[in-house]
């Protein structure tokens, strides 16, 4: 309980880090915000107002200021090219992503889970290195060109699921294969190896040696106890989902905060760029504090000593 | 596993079906981008200005020749050089219903003279001295000094006066116009739905649909074209894909010039480039016939000079620069810049050349590089990202650079770009270019009334541009549109208006 | 025990960075020679992989791809492993305010989108291959760092390294002698898998446009080659070949090496 406050205590902080490093990178990053949104034609007047107006013509450390007395009164700007807060845009966006990531998440453990017990069960043998070698196919190819690749398969060869875009359940599918794949690998690594690890405990072989069937034995004990470093790896693995997202956002014309992201760097629109690397961060923390709840639920032994927050 | 596998895979197959019928007066048009403001005063990106064509009427539309016809207004007079007064149609409405009046017009371009609106038609309503309403259908426009291109604004949207001021936030979300289409749904980057507005004034389109779906990757959009989920795209697609498009039997594609002109930037400034012989010598190394073929697909056409074909004063009659090395030798020998080892791996000298991380412009200069190589001129490519190198070209900081003018339509786009009075940050002329004639010209050339005496100042131009060789010119880029077959009606504009998609019809499916 | 997957994993890895390191030697073509005549061409015998969309030979420069792909990665483990190993047993010998500065500071990184990151700092930096290797080192050391720390935490409080801290053994010695013999295994385990991941990394960042300028990698050649996967498949077939093989036999070689020197051991 006392952990969980310190965590909470050291949000501020870890974001307030975040966002200075983000802030310093986007403001040193050459390239001018004023010339990108007004175009070729636009009178050097102009730029100097907009400049003035969106405060880019003060010294750096009073914009950064400003940005630190915004954020505390919760107020992530206004962004420089879409014209209207930063928050309203994440929370129009944040959903599209959302929804990637959960399906995404799916379709990694649907794929994880059979390969990892599978891979468990004869260890080594040549069903062990078939299923490890297929979930790791998923991780090694990059996501750009799975997804391109995938499309070519499902949407134009066998003609069954929309090319791009999110309309309807349909063209989740394909967005979600991509990213979940890549996840898949590291999961089902990490299911076979904490089933090892239960098999070999003294209490299921005892089970086993009563007789319990085989199935069962696996199903209802082993893969309870197993789940603990699968869902500790879930949670780091957030990161890498959201980063993920990026690109396949991109590829699949996903209306989410990942592709947000890059349009705000290609656009220097520094309002947007320090919302969405807060929201990620923000997010990711979040993820992990969950994490630690739901270990803590499933395991109340956990241990408090050389755990890192 | 077998059992979770086969259901997912069964999923795959079957799931959406049905998602590839596209209703007959429907049409999908693919774009690479969202666009950013449908506002017609505020419109800049390319998207932004063809859509909010379609939500708002001007004073009147050009067609794809060019030529003014009346739309907003019945007609015009131009009894002097410096006033222009137009007549409204009668019983116009915006979508919402209010008619439009006079004021509205009025309101629309004082509006953009304002510098808080931040109009991108700021700096050319310069010109603008005052528009007033005469009468309820009469609207005068005054200028301040001759300004024959002044007419090419006039094709700006109207923007109904009360709504906006009422609403600004709103009405930037759900733009109101009395166009032939009204926007129905945006959403953000992902796809804009406009429905057919049928209380139009003048046209009722035959599609009751167009909805432009937002893919930002080049090998998405192709993906969609090749299933039949999008139905056009125009100059969004590369030339180097069109065979693969052009095996489906779904599928046309039209070709057409374009006014697009792709150039090779210089810095006039430069130690080495302020040389015309240089200049003259790069021009005669640059193989762009292979470039064209080898990369473009033939897809574009030699360049001459900034103003391609379809642009009013165009001329062919210029100096024009052909492969030729041992000429650019010659020059540069000429010039003193000798090569150290004849053949041998030294150049002659080095320069840097800034690119984009686009695909194509990043081999584009690698074959320039090649090719400069070959009379003994180094050049180093950098290639930036976007901002960056668009930063870097406006605040003059090259030696040399390619990029691409995109949208030209009147020949008065040299006094922005070659004037001594645009150098930046005021234009355009990035490389300091300087000649007194030109600038003498090039405001003539905003003064004179007779079109054939116009016609002559901007030849003129041209001929000297050809020689002081500010730019090398390289290509102008065709119009390239994919389309489905059963789309009828589509004309190509050459500065890639999306106008005619107010009479497009399809033809029932086979 | 030598299994069959693991023997294939070595011999891939071996040829595939035998190639990149002889790449000057058995390159058939110039990498950068031009043919814009016989641009596409599709493998043939003078061509074993094909040729490009300028006519490069692709074979030329999939060998010269091998040799920058493998040593960006190379270099990112050894700098980010330096880096954090070091880190983390400062952090984690030394505790207290130094431990908590330190891990907030990972923590930072960590709850920063990683690709991100290096996006950021490559369009700042400008994509040269120091900054990639920069860019891509920053993201990596924190994960070492927590390994390091981990290990340090629960050895430090051992007799022997209580003994000879005693002692009054110069902390330079308790690291080098006792720490890092102990934490060698895992960390290597840990550098194995991590050599996987920022191949790949390195070629998403190609896909962004913001890999190395004028060296070919395996990532960007495979970016150029999804372009033509209809017109020219041969373009992506072979460094996306390059890159599943050298992930996947790095990520068995983990697993092996793993399950030699790091029996206990859940990190993945």
């Amino acid at each position: 309980m006392k952990k969980g406050i310190r965590r909470l205590a050291l949000f501020i902080p870890t974001l307030w880090g975040a966002v200075t490093i983000v802030f310093l990178l986007i403001h040193l990053t050459p390239g001018d915000p004023v010339e990108l949104m007004l175009g070729e034609y636009a009178l050097s007047t102009d730029k100097a107002m907009l400049r003035s107006e969106l405060g880019l013509d003060q010294p750096i450390l009073a914009q950064y200021f400003r940005f630190l007395q915004g954020l505390a009164h919760a107020d992530l700007g206004h962004s420089f090219a879409y014209q209207t807060s930063v928050f309203s845009i994440l929370i129009e966006r944040f959903p599209a992503t959302l929804e990637l990531a959960f399906a995404s998440l799916l379709i990694a453990i649907l794929i994880a889970l059979p390969l990892g017990i599978a891979a468990a069960l004869r260890p080594n043998s040549m069903q062990d290195h078939l299923c490890r070698g297929f979930s790791l196919l998923g991780v090694s190819m990059p996501n750009f060109w799975l997804g391109p690749l995938l499309i070519l398969i499902f949407s134009i060869g066998l003609n069954g699921l929309p090319v791009s875009g999110r309309e309807g359940f349909t063209s989740l599918i394909l967005p979600a294969l991509t990213l979940g794949t890549s996840l898949s690998g590291i999961l089902s690594r990490m299911v076979r190896a904490s089933l090892l690890d239960t098999l070999g405990e003294e209490y299921i072989r005892a089970a086993h040696a009563r007789g319990i069937p085989f199935q069962r034995v696996i199903l209802k004990h082993a893969l309870k106890n197993s789940l603990l470093p699968v869902v500790t790896i879930l949670g780091l693995q957030a990161g890498a989902l959201l980063s993920g997202a990026v690109i396949t956002e991109t590829i699949f014309s996903w209306p989410g905060v990942g592709r947000l992201l890059i349009q705000g760097i290609q656009m220097r629109d520094y309002p947007l760029v320090q919302g969405t690397v807060l929201f990620f961060s923000l997010s990711y923390l979040l993820v992990h504090l969950l994490v630690d709840a739901t270990i803590a639920i499933i395991d109340p032994r956990t241990k408090e000593s050389g755990k890192e927050s | 596993m077998r059992g979770f596998l086969v259901p997912i895979l069964l999923l795959l197959t079957f799931a959406g079906c049905s998602s590839n019928s596209i209703p007959n007066d429907t049409l999908v048009v693919g774009i690479e981008s969202n666009p950013t403001q449908l506002d017609p005063r505020l419109a800049t990106d390319a998207y932004s200005v063809r859509i909010s064509h379609l939500l708002f009427d001007g004073l009147l539309r050009f067609n794809e020749k060019g030529e003014a016809i009346p739309w907003i207004a019945k007609n015009w007079l131009n009894p002097d050089p410096l006033t222009y007064i137009f007549t409204l149609r009668s019983s116009i409405s915006f979508h919402d219903g209010t008619p439009l009046t006079a004021s509205d017009v009025v309101y629309t371009f004082e509006s953009m003279k304002d510098p808080q609106l931040r109009s991108p038609n700021l700096a050319t309503l310069e010109a603008l001295d005052s528009v007033t309403a005469t009468h309820a259908n009469t609207v005068v426009f005054r200028l301040k000094e001759p300004y024959i291109p002044f007419l090419h604004l006039l094709d700006i949207g109207i923007v109904p006066q009360r709504q906006v001021e009422q609403d600004p936030q709103g009405f930037r979300k759900n733009p109101i116009g009395t166009g032939p289409f009204q926007l129905d749904a945006w959403k953000v980057d992902d796809a804009l739905v406009l429905t057919a507005n049928l209380h139009h004034f003048l046209i009722s389109p035959h599609l009751k649909k167009v909805i432009f779906k937002i893919i930002p990757n080049d090998t998405t959009r192709l993906l969609e074209l090749r299933k039949g989920s999008v139905e056009f795209v125009q100059n969004a697609v590369s030339p180097d894909l069109l065979p693969f498009l052009s095996r489906s039997k779904r599928l046309e594609i039209i070709e057409t010039e374009g006014t697009s002109y792709s150039y090779l930037g210089m810095n006039l400034q430069d130690s080495v480039l302020k040389n015309l012989q240089v200049r003259q010598a790069m021009a005669y190394a640059l193989n762009r016939e292979e470039i064209v073929q080898y990369l473009l697909e033939n897809k574009a056409e030699l360049a001459a000079g900034p103003l391609a074909p379809p642009i009013f004063g165009h001329t062919d009659s210029v100096e024009k620069f052909f492969h030729d090395p041992e000429k650019a030798k010659a020059l540069l020998d000429e010039a003193g810049y000798e090569d150290p080892d004849g053949e041998g791996p030294l150049p002659r000298f080095s320069l840097s050349y800034k690119t984009t991380d686009n695909p194509l412009r990043k081999r584009i200069a690698e074959v320039l590089k090649l090719q400069l190589a070959s009379v003994g001129i180094e050049l180093q490519v950098r290639t930036y990202e976007w901002g960056t190198f668009f930063s870097d070209i406006q605040k003059g900081n090259f030696q040399l650079f390619t990029l691409t003018w995109v949208g030209i339509s009147e020949p008065d786009i040299l006094y922005y770009l070659f004037h001594s009075k645009s150098a930046p940050p005021q234009g355009a002329n990035r490389g300091h270019y300087q000649n007194v004639e030109v600038d003498a010209l090039l405001e003539e050339g905003r003064r004179t009334l007779d079109p054939e005496e116009r016609k002559k100042i901007y030849r003129e131009v041209q001929k000297i541009l050809a020689e002081d060789l500010p730019y090398i010119s390289l290509w102008y880029p065709h119009t390239l549109i994919v389309m489905d077959k059963r789309i009828r009606g589509f004309i190509p504009y050459p500065n890639g208006a999306f106008d005619s998609f107010i009479q497009v019809h399809k033809e029932t499916a086979l | 025990m030598k299994s069959l997957p693991f023997r294939i994993a070595f011999i891939a890895l071996l040829f595939l960075a035998l190639g990149g390191a002889l790449a000057p030697w058995v390159a058939p073509y110039n990498p950068d020679t031009i043919t814009l005549s016989e641009q596409l061409s599709p493998p043939n015998s003078e061509h074993w992989f094909g040729q490009d969309r300028l006519g490069r030979d692709i074979l030329s420069r999939w060998l010269y791809s091998a040799r920058l792909s493998l040593s960006i990665s190379f270099f990112v483990v050894l700098l980010s492993l330096t880096f954090g190993a070091l880190i983390g047993m400062i952090s984690g010998y030394r505790g207290g305010w130094l431990d908590e500065i330190l891990m907030r500071m990972v923590d930072i990184l960590l709850a920063f989108p990683g690709l991100l990151l290096a996006i950021a700092l490559t369009a700042v930096m400008g994509p040269s291959l120091f900054n990639i290797i920069f860019a891509l080192s920053l993201l990596g050391w924190t994960s070492y760092a927590r390994l390091a720390r981990t290990q340090t935490l629960s050895l430090k409080n051992r007799d022997y390294i209580q003994a000879t801290q005693a002692l009054g053994t110069p902390i330079r010695r308790i690291f080098l002698k006792h720490l890092l013999p102990n934490l060698a295994g895992p960390l290597l385990v840990q550098a194995t898998f991590s050599l996987a991941g920022v191949i790949l990394a390195e070629s998403s960042l190609s896909f962004l446009g913001l890999g190395p300028q004028n060296h070919p990698t395996w990532g960007g050649m495979l970016s150029e080659g999804v372009e033509y996967l209809f017109r020219a498949p041969t373009l992506s077939i072979f460094p996306g070949i390059a890159i599943m093989a050298s992930v996947l036999s790095l990520n068995i070689l983990g697993d092996q090496l793993r399950d030699k020197l790091d029996p206990k051991s859940k990190h993945l």
